[in-house]
């Protein structure tokens, strides 16, 4: 079993409750200070065994932020390379399709180094604060700054999130209904199709593969050793990465008015009016679920629920091995194929999709908004402040994202990227974005696919246990 | 016509190193330009085998290895590339920096550093550049035809009986009248094959037990997981990648020492061959479904192993395929070289303990100089899937059939 009060709880919980959130990126300015206050915050994270009921905190650490902290190089190069890199590389821009208006270049924050306080280079740690309403989260926001301000750390940014009680995002679907069980957590761990190894998302525990994936050491001995647990898989070195994980955080503007102007555009009527069910129609089979939230591999002609909401995630695609239903090309089912991942059997295709699934985190900012084909306007931007945990970023986050939602070949399609976050804005004419919606007697294709999604920025974080988060006070 | 291998493993001059990674490095796309002009080459590469002292204290000098898949028999190709690639001295610029090379001879050259593959596997068998490039022109052109009308209340045979009559109609895909002939698996001999396996059962199982007790558990693996490899070797070959949806991998390993482990290679590479003839003919290398074209090729007088490959998707989706579907085939192979994970039993463990395998694959993967696709647009999947469209067009069909066509549009 896992020690869960050495987890941090945002691994375990999405803190549906809490409905209100800022996030910081803190800058140590005075490292000294910042490994006091993070003793301090050793004792106040939440873990895994509370479900608060009022506010929550959490944090997560750079590489950048390890090495102002005064962790020897040494012991920074045993975390992940992805971790270690940052998500701002020139390869990883082609694994991740990061071009265009989504080049790190131009981010806002946590891109290629240049100079200013918000680069990869300058963003060493990320506290997160959650609370139940918004006077809270207020109050809370004021206690902790004021504490920050004595404590060596400047805020480079606040990020503000807006949860809708539908759970839907901005484009107005509902989100974050699919989530992988923990194996070993004391969760339900009855729908066997969806427990996944706690070592897919915790370091220092098994994985899908049944081995140890790559947990940073401690190699070089630095602080209170003792505060470190020895690494199970039999190294003798001590592991600074049991319990923890690595979170993916990736800022995400969604246009809402483009996506629902595509949708009305392709289904328009004779008369050239919108046809609002076609419409619908159509972003839910590029999306996979209704906007209820109802999937379409069970629903395939109209949202079960109009106006409600569903999270029905008791299904798979055995039954639609055509797509006839749910599009092979949509977003849901490319990003965790399921039962049907290629031509496998249903079992062996679930063993292999739990090698790359992922904790999503997600959270909506901006107005709080859910478009539709006649509402698809939202005041300022909108769009998705994307998290998610993972083991090992590029077995999971970074092989979801190149080889199921970019890859245009996925499956047996040919120029089909991820309707929703995979195509490219200024595609050139060699290539060809499309939707295809399975269908008898024909395929229809939706051509000329749009890009509805931009990266406007991104960092990989560790996600240390409570343990470690203490050792860290001790550099 | 029969997709064929080229090997040219070449010793490097003396002192010419620098020289030769100049030329390749500066007449990069020179090179490309002469491939395409062959009109018969999917895939070729380039790649510098450095230098190397194996664990025993030999020395392999540093090589240059040519590998191309190509349309076509041998010696035409050999032939058709000392006269593309000389063009505006080309291919004397490169090998004037090899031992014994004299331009006056080149397809002479060519024969004496000729390496003959141990096992070569092909995607897409019997399909030509030019039949991949008519059926993807095919494909899409029936898409826009079928984009362009209403098919309400059509049965799926007449639709396909109309998509036939309009292409066929059509002088540019006159071609399409013909099917193009894909090799069926051979069922007879791969029971006969099966039962040869069976018969030699007890000797295989004895030679596995006599590895895992004489030499299995004297290995020294490499031990190390993704992240102790270096981030200079990472970096080097992260650089070349990614920037289609297409890859390439070469890896040069050395030969465990000792007789035992030239026959287990030689046995599995037969093993192999057979299987790739009489089974793996529809798109999938031991289940792995993405792979155009590989090879291996035993160098150095069968004291190192070279491995070519070109796949589709990333690195990391590749190398997971390896264990997800072939783990004991590549275990098979791969644990007669120095460093592979520890096996047992020949096709045990090995390449199942993902973190060491990943780590050992990249840690022996080496750059290639030059890489040349023809096309990489389109995966081994859609390869196959059109040549299915184009052999299905021509015949008459039953409802349920032209239902099965019409979904791979």
């Amino acid at each position: 079993m896992v020690d869960q009060k050495d987890v941090q709880g945002f691994i375990l919980r999405a803190y549906g409750k809490m409905r209100y959130t800022r996030y910081l990126l803190l800058h140590i300015d005075d490292a000294a200070s910042a490994k006091q206050w993070l003793t301090k915050m050793s004792g106040r994270v939440t873990d895994g065994t509370h479900y608060p009921e009022t506010t929550c905190i959490n944090l997560a650490v750079t590489s950048p932020g390890l090495r102002v902290l005064g962790m020897h190089e040494d012991n920074i190069r045993s975390f992940g390379r992805e971790f270690r890199e940052g998500m701002a590389t020139e390869h990883r821009q082609r694994m991740l399709s990061d071009f265009g208006d989504s080049d790190p270049h131009i981010w806002n924050w946590g891109g290629y180094p240049k100079g200013d306080n918000t680069d990869m280079n300058n963003i060493h740690l990320m506290l997160l604060l959650f609370a139940k309403d918004e006077d809270l989260i207020n109050q809370y926001y004021a206690e902790v700054t004021a504490e920050l301000a004595t404590s060596g750390l400047s805020i480079i940014k606040t990020f503000e999130t807006n949860m809708l009680d539908s759970n839907k995002e901005n484009f107005g679907f509902t989100d974050g209904i699919s989530q992988p069980i923990i194996k070993d957590i004391g969760d339900d761990e009855t729908n066997t199709h969806n427990v996944v190894a706690t070592g897919e998302f915790l370091l220092g525990y098994k994985n899908e593969y049944k081995v140890f994936p790559d947990s940073p050491f401690i190699v070089c001995e630095q602080g209170d050793m003792n505060l470190l647990p020895t690494d199970e898989a039999g190294s003798g070195l001590k592991d600074i990465g049991r319990n923890g994980s690595y979170l993916v955080f990736r800022q995400m503007e969604q246009h809402v008015e483009k996506f629902w102007e595509f949708m009305n555009e392709k289904t328009k009527a004779t008369d050239g009016s919108v046809d609002e069910n076609e419409s619908i129609k159509l972003a839910s089979k590029m999306v996979g679920r209704w906007p209820s939230g109802a999937p379409l591999a069970k629903y395939p002609d109209k949202d079960p629920f109009p106006g409600g909401m569903s999270e029905d995630d008791n299904f798979g695609y055995k039954d639609d091995a055509d797509g006839l239903n749910c599009p092979f090309g949509s977003h849901m089912r490319r990003n965790n194929p399921r039962d049907t991942f290629e031509d496998n059997k249903p079992k062996l295709s679930l063993s292999l999709t739990k090698k790359h699934r992922i904790i999503r985190r997600g959270r909506p900012y901006g107005e709080p908004f859910a478009g539709n084909p006649n509402n698809h306007k939202p005041i300022g931007e909108v769009g998705l402040h994307f998290m998610c945990f993972n083991s090992d970023i590029s077995k999971q986050y970074e092989f979801v994202q190149h080889t199921w939602a970019n890859f245009p070949r996925f499956q047996n399609l040919c120029s089909d990227p991820d309707p929703i976050n995979g195509a490219l804005e200024n595609a050139n004419n060699e290539c060809v974005q499309n939707f295809t919606i399975q269908a008898e007697p024909v395929n229809k294709c939706i051509a000329n696919l749009k890009s509805f999604v931009t990266i406007r920025g991104g960092a990989y974080f560790f996600f240390p246990s409570i343990n470690a988060i203490s050792y860290l006070g001790t550099l | 016509m029969n997709q064929s291998a080229l090997t040219l493993v070449a010793p490097v001059a003396k002192g010419k190193l620098d020289l030769l990674r100049a030329v390749l490095k500066n007449r990069q796309e020179d090179v490309k330009a002469a491939l395409k002009s062959l009109g018969t080459v999917h895939y070729a590469r380039f790649v510098i085998i450095d230098e190397a002292t194996a664990g025993n204290g030999e020395v392999f000098p540093a090589q240059l290895a040519f590998s191309s898949n190509f349309d076509g028999d041998v010696e035409q190709h050999m032939i058709d590339l000392s006269v593309k690639l000389s063009a505006s001295n080309l291919l004397d610029d490169i090998y004037n920096n090899c031992d014994g090379y004299a331009a006056s001879d080149r397809v002479g050259y060519f024969k004496k550093v000729r390496h003959k593959e141990a096992a070569f596997y092909v995607g897409a068998p019997g399909r030509t550049l030019q039949i991949i490039k008519q059926e993807k022109e095919l494909r899409n052109y029936i898409l826009t035809l079928i984009d362009s009308e209403s098919w309400t209340g059509k049965s799926s045979q007449a639709i396909h009986q109309h998509i036939q009559k309009t292409v066929l109609a059509n002088p540019d895909f006159a071609w399409a009248k013909e099917k193009v002939k894909t090799p069926s698996i051979r069922w007879v001999g791969l029971i006969l094959f099966a039962l040869v396996l069976v018969a030699l059962l007890p000797v295989i199982i004895l030679w596995a037990v006599y590895m895992q007790v004489f030499h299995e558990r004297k290995d020294k693996p490499l031990g190390y997981t993704p992240n102790q490899v270096s981030d200079e070797q990472l970096n080097k070959m992260q650089k070349d990648e990614d920037f289609y949806f297409q890859n390439q991998f070469s890896q040069i390993i050395d030969m465990k020492s000792g007789k035992a482990r030239l026959i287990t290679v030689n046995g599995l590479y037969l093993f192999a061959r057979m299987l790739i003839k009489l089974a793996f003919i529809k798109g999938k290398l031991m289940g792995i479904p993405t792979i155009h074209f590989a090879r291996w090729v035993m160098v150095n007088n069968s004291k190192r192993m070279l491995f070519f490959s070109n796949f589709d998707g990333s690195w990391t989706q590749y190398l997971g395929d390896f264990i997800d579907k072939s783990g004991w085939g590549l275990t098979g192979i791969f644990s007669n070289t120095v460093n592979f994970p520890r096996a047992f039993m020949l096709v045990f463990k090995g390449a199942y303990d993902e973190q060491k395998f990943l780590a050992w694959a990249r840690y022996t993967q080496i750059q290639t100089q030059i890489w040349y696709a023809y096309d990489t647009s389109q995966s081994i999947k859609n390869v196959n899937n059109n040549t299915k469209i184009r052999n299905e067009l021509s015949e008459s069909l039953t409802e349920k059939e032209a239902k099965i066509f019409l979904a791979r549009i």
